[in-house]
C-alpha cells in the first residue's frame, strides 16, 4: 500500500471517530444542562471540560474569560466552527476529502455514507437550528459513525487498507479517553471534593456508564473507576482495550517484512502512554492499571 | 410538450422521429414504454437519478474565479440507442482509424516516410507545438501510442456519422459511459424491457489486460495510474478506472526513479512500476525533461521509459496526431498508411493557411464554425450563424493575425434527439464520443458517451458548459426491435 494512501485513511478513520466522540459528550452536555441553570458552577465546569477535551485548553480559558460559558457558544464551537480544526463539521470534511482521495481502496457503501452525511452538513444552514434540531444532529453523526464502523466490519477484505482504519480508529479513541481524564484531574485538582462527581460524568463522556454498571463492583469508587477506564480489558473504550487492538493490527499490518511506516503508528502509541503515566488523581493508587498499559509501550527500533 | 410525442425535426437528422413524424422501428418499444409513463413519475424518477450521482460523488470539478466547484454531469435518462447495422459501421471505421493514427505516430516519430514522400507538409509536423523532436527513435513499447482513444462523432442531417475530434492524449468521460448505464439500470429498469444490449461491463476485463500488454516484465508486472490528484476535473475518471482495472491510482508524489526504473512507496519501501497509465499531460510528466516547474510528475520519468524500464501509456508526443490542424489530413493518413478508404468520414475542413482559402472563409464568416487548433472543450470558437458582428469581426482579426491558429468548418447540422429537462421534452442535439482500446490489438467498446446540449437550441455539448450526458445502447443484430 502507498504511503500515501495509509495516511489518508488513518486520518479518514480518526476524523470518523472524532466527530462521533464530539457529538456523544455533547450529547451528554446537552442532557445534563436541561436540568439545571447554566449559571450553576457545575455546568460551568462541565462545559469548560468539553470544550478542553474535544477542542483544547486554551480555547476553554478563552471562553471562560468571557464570563458564564453557555451551552449554545459550546455547541457551535465544537460541531460548526470553521476556525476549529476538532469541529464535528471539519472532522466531517476532512475525513470525506481523505476518503475521496482512496476511494479506490474502501468500498462503495463506505464511500457513500461519508459522502452523503457531508453533503447534507454542508449545505445546512445551522443559524436557527432549534435545541431539538441539534440534538437530532448529534444523533445523526453519532449512527453515521456507527454506519461507517458497520460496513467496514461487515464488508471490507481484512487487507492493509482494514488495518489501517482499524489502527486510525482505536489511537483515536484511546486519545480520547486520555485527553478526557487529563482534563478531569486537571479539574479534581482544583477542588477535590468533586472527584465522585466527575468519576460519573467521565464514564458518561466514554459512553461507559451501562458497562460499567453491569460489573460485580459497581460502586462509583473513585479507584474503580479510574482502573475501569484505564485498564479493563474488556471494555471497548478503556485505554488498554484501544492499545491492544490498534497494536494487533499495527503487527499485521507491519507483517513479516517489516515497515519503518508502522514505527510511527508504534510512537503515537507510546505518547499516548507516556501521557496516561502522567495522570494523577489525590489519594487514587493508579499503579495497578498503569500495569495493564504498560505492555504496549514499544521503545523504538533504530 | 405533454407526453413524448413527434416534434418538428426541421432540417436536423433526428435520433427517435423521422422527418414525417413516425417513430423510427429500433426506437418504437422505448417510445411506448415512456409514453406508459406520466410526468409526475418521471419527474420523480430524474431527481433519483441526479441524486444518485450525486450521492456516489460522480462529479467533476469546475473552475471559476479562482474557486473549485464539484458539479454532477446533468444527465438524461431517454438513451441513444444504435442499431447494430450502424455499430458495425462505426466500429470497423473507428478500428481502422486508430490503426492508421497510430501507424502515422510511429511513422512521424521514426523515419518520417509520410513527410518525405510529401503526403503531409513538415510544417504541419514540426511547428506543431504537441511534437516532442528529441522523441525520435524513442523505443515505444509494442511500437504501439494510443492505449485508449476517445473519437467524437457526430451525424450530419443526413444521419450519416462523421469524425468530429479524435482525442489521443487523455480522453475523459469513460467512468460516465459506465455511471450512465449503472444509474439508467437503477432507476429506469423498466426500459431496458424487450431490448438486447451490448453489455460494457464485459469490456473492463480486456482493458485491463489490454493495459498490461505494454508491460515487459511479464510475470507479477505491476501497472499504476498517475493522476493529478482530487482536483483535477475528471479525478473520477482516474478513481473509476484505476478501481475497475484494479490498479493503484498514484500521484506524482508516490512514485520515485532510481537507477532508471520507475518505483513507488509503499509502507512496505519500494515496488517497481511496469507500466504507467497517465492521466496528466506531457508538459508535466517529468521536471527533468519538461515543464521544470511541474510539481505533478515525477523527476527521471523521461529517462526511465527511454531505457524501456517502463510504459508510459498514452505514448508521449501524441497531441501531434490529434489537433485540429492535422485533422484535415487523417483521411490521407488512413489511405497512405493502410491503402484503405476512411470508412467514417471528417467533416469538410478548411485550412488558413492558404491566402485564397482565407479570402473565401473570411468572406463568409457567418456562415461557417472557426476553430482555434489548439484548444478544446468549446473554447475560442465561433458559430457564424449564432454570433453577434462583434464576436465575427474578432474573429476576423484573429485569423488575419494569425491564420495557422485557426480552422473553418461548415455549420454542421448536429442531430437532435429528445430530452426531458424541466418536466418537458424537447429536442437537443447530441454527440457520441467513442472510446477504443488498443495494445496487442484494437477493441472498440460498444456505445460511448452521447453528449448533449441541453439548453435549448445550444450547439455546445461540453459538460464544462452545460451539455449533459445520456446512456447509449447498442442493440445485438438478430433481436427484434
Amino acid at each position: 500500500m502507498l504511503i500515501r494512501v495509509a495516511d489518508a485513511l488513518y486520518w479518514m478513520s480518526r476524523n470518523l471517530e472524532r466527530s462521533e466522540k464530539t457529538a456523544s459528550l455533547l450529547s451528554v452536555q446537552v442532557l445534563q444542562v436541561l436540568e439545571s441553570q447554566e449559571e450553576d458552577l457545575l455546568v460551568q465546569e462541565e462545559l469548560y471540560t468539553a470544550v478542553n477535551v474535544a477542542a483544547s485548553k486554551e480555547e476553554a480559558d478563552r471562553l471562560k474569560a468571557k464570563g458564564t460559558i453557555t451551552l449554545h457558544q459550546v455547541l457551535s464551537y465544537l460541531l460548526f466552527a470553521k476556525e476549529n480544526p476538532n469541529s464535528v463539521m471539519n472532522c466531517v470534511r476532512v475525513a470525506r476529502e481523505n476518503a475521496r482521495s482512496v476511494r479506490d481502496h474502501i468500498n462503495d457503501d463506505l464511500w457513500q455514507i461519508i459522502n452523503v452525511f457531508f453533503l447534507d452538513v454542508e449545505f445546512a444552514k445551522f443559524d436557527d437550528y432549534s435545541d431539538y434540531q441539534m440534538q437530532r444532529l448529534l444523533q445523526r453523526v453519532k449512527m453515521t459513525s456507527l454506519s461507517a464502523q458497520g460496513v467496514i466490519e461487515s464488508t471490507t477484505m481484512r487487507g492493509m487498507p482494514y488495518q489501517i482504519m482499524k489502527i486510525g480508529k482505536w489511537v483515536e479513541r484511546a486519545e480520547y479517553t486520555q485527553r478526557m481524564l487529563q482534563a478531569i484531574s486537571e479539574k479534581v485538582e482544583e477542588d477535590p471534593s468533586s472527584l465522585r462527581y466527575f468519576m460519573r460524568l467521565a464514564l458518561q463522556m466514554i459512553n461507559g456508564s451501562e458497562a460499567f454498571l453491569q460489573q460485580r463492583n459497581a460502586s462509583i469508587e473513585p479507584s474503580y473507576v479510574l482502573h475501569f477506564m484505564i485498564a479493563e480489558p474488556n471494555f471497548p473504550g478503556s485505554i488498554e482495550y484501544c492499545l491492544k487492538r490498534a497494536t494487533d493490527a499495527i503487527v499485521k499490518l507491519e507483517g513479516e517484512r517489516g515497515s519503518s511506516y508502522t514505527q510511527l503508528l508504534v510512537q503515537e502509541i507510546n505518547i499516548i502512554i507516556e501521557r496516561v503515566m502522567q495522570l494523577s488523581f489525590e489519594d487514587v493508587d493508579l499503579e495497578q492499571a498503569f500495569q495493564g498499559i504498560q505492555p504496549y509501550y514499544t521503545p523504538l527500533k533504530v | 410538450m405533454e407526453q413524448l410525442k413527434p416534434y418538428q425535426t426541421e432540417t436536423y437528422f433526428d435520433e427517435m422521429f423521422t422527418s414525417e413524424g413516425k417513430v423510427k422501428p429500433h426506437y418504437r418499444t422505448l417510445h411506448n414504454t415512456i409514453r406508459s409513463f406520466d410526468r409526475e413519475e418521471l419527474k420523480l424518477k430524474h431527481e433519483q437519478a441526479q441524486a444518485s450521482f450525486l450521492r456516489q460523488g460522480i462529479t467533476f470539478t469546475l473552475y471559476q474565479d479562482n474557486l473549485s466547484t464539484e458539479r454532477t454531469m446533468p444527465f438524461d435518462f431517454i438513451p441513444i440507442i444504435i442499431s447494430s447495422e450502424d455499430w458495425v459501421e462505426i466500429e470497423r471505421g473507428i478500428e481502422q482509424r486508430i490503426k492508421g493514427l497510430n501507424a502515422f505516430l510511429e511513422d512521424i516519430y521514426g523515419e518520417e516516410r509520410i513527410i518525405k514522400e510529401g503526403i503531409i507538409p513538415e510544417y504541419l509536423i514540426k511547428d506543431n507545438p504537441y511534437y516532442i523532436e528529441h522523441l525520435k527513435g524513442f523505443p515505444f513499447p509494442l511500437t504501439n501510442h494510443i492505449f485508449l482513444a476517445g473519437i467524437d462523432l457526430i451525424r450530419d442531417d443526413r444521419g450519416e456519422y462523421r469524425v468530429l475530434e479524435d482525442n489521443l492524449r487523455n480522453p475523459s468521460g469513460l467512468s460516465y459511459m459506465y455511471q450512465n448505464r449503472f444509474v439508467m439500470r437503477h432507476v429506469y429498469p423498466e426500459f431496458f424491457k424487450e431490448h438486447t444490449l451490448y453489455k460494457i461491463e464485459q469490456q473492463l476485463d480486456p482493458l485491463r489486460q489490454t493495459l498490461m500488454d505494454y508491460s515487459s516484465r511479464k510475470k507479477s508486472a505491476v501497472a499504476v495510474l498517475l493522476t493529478p490528484g482530487v482536483f483535477n476535473s475528471a479525478y473520477y475518471d482516474h478513481v473509476f478506472l484505476a478501481q475497475q482495472m484494479g490498479i493503484q491510482l498514484v500521484e506524482g508524489s508516490d512514485l520515485v526513479v532510481k537507477g532508471e526504473s520507475v518505483y513507488m512507496r509503499t509502507i512496505h519501501g519500494l515496488r517497481q512500476v511496469d507500466v504507467i497509465y497517465r492521466r496528466i499531460d506531457d508538459d508535466y510528466l517529468d521536471p527533468e525533461q519538461f515543464r521544470s516547474d511541474s510539481l505533478l510528475g515525477v523527476k527521471g520519468l523521461y529517462r526511465a521509459a527511454s531505457a524501456g524500464n517502463v510504459a508510459i501509456v498514452n505514448a508521449m508526443g501524441n497531441g501531434v496526431a490529434d489537433d485540429k490542424a492535422l485533422y484535415a489530413f487523417v483521411p490521407d493518413i488512413i489511405r497512405y498508411y493502410l491503402n484503405e478508404e476512411p470508412i467514417l468520414k471528417n467533416v469538410d475542413t478548411y485550412s488558413l493557411r492558404k491566402p485564397s482559402m482565407r479570402k473565401w472563409v473570411l468572406e463568409r464568416l457567418d456562415q461557417l464554425v472557426i476553430k482555434n487548433v489548439g484548444s478544446s472543450g468549446g473554447y475560442d470558437m465561433l458559430i457564424g450563424p449564432h454570433s453577434t458582428r462583434e464576436r465575427l469581426n474578432l474573429f476576423r482579426e484573429k485569423i488575419t493575425e494569425n491564420p495557422e491558429q485557426y480552422i473553418a468548418q461548415p455549420t454542421i447540422k448536429l442531430s437532435r434527439a429528445p430530452a426531458f429537462q424541466d418536466n418537458q421534452f424537447y429536442p437537443c442535439h447530441v454527440d457520441l464520443r467513442v472510446y477504443a482500446m488498443s495494445g496487442k490489438k484494437v477493441r472498440v467498446i460498444p456505445g460511448g458517451l452521447s453528449r448533449v446540449a441541453l439548453k435549448k437550441g445550444s450547439l455546445v455539448v461540453n459538460s464544462s458548459q452545460g451539455g449533459g450526458g445520456k446512456d447509449t445502447w447498442v442493440l445485438k443484430k438478430g433481436v427484434r426491435v
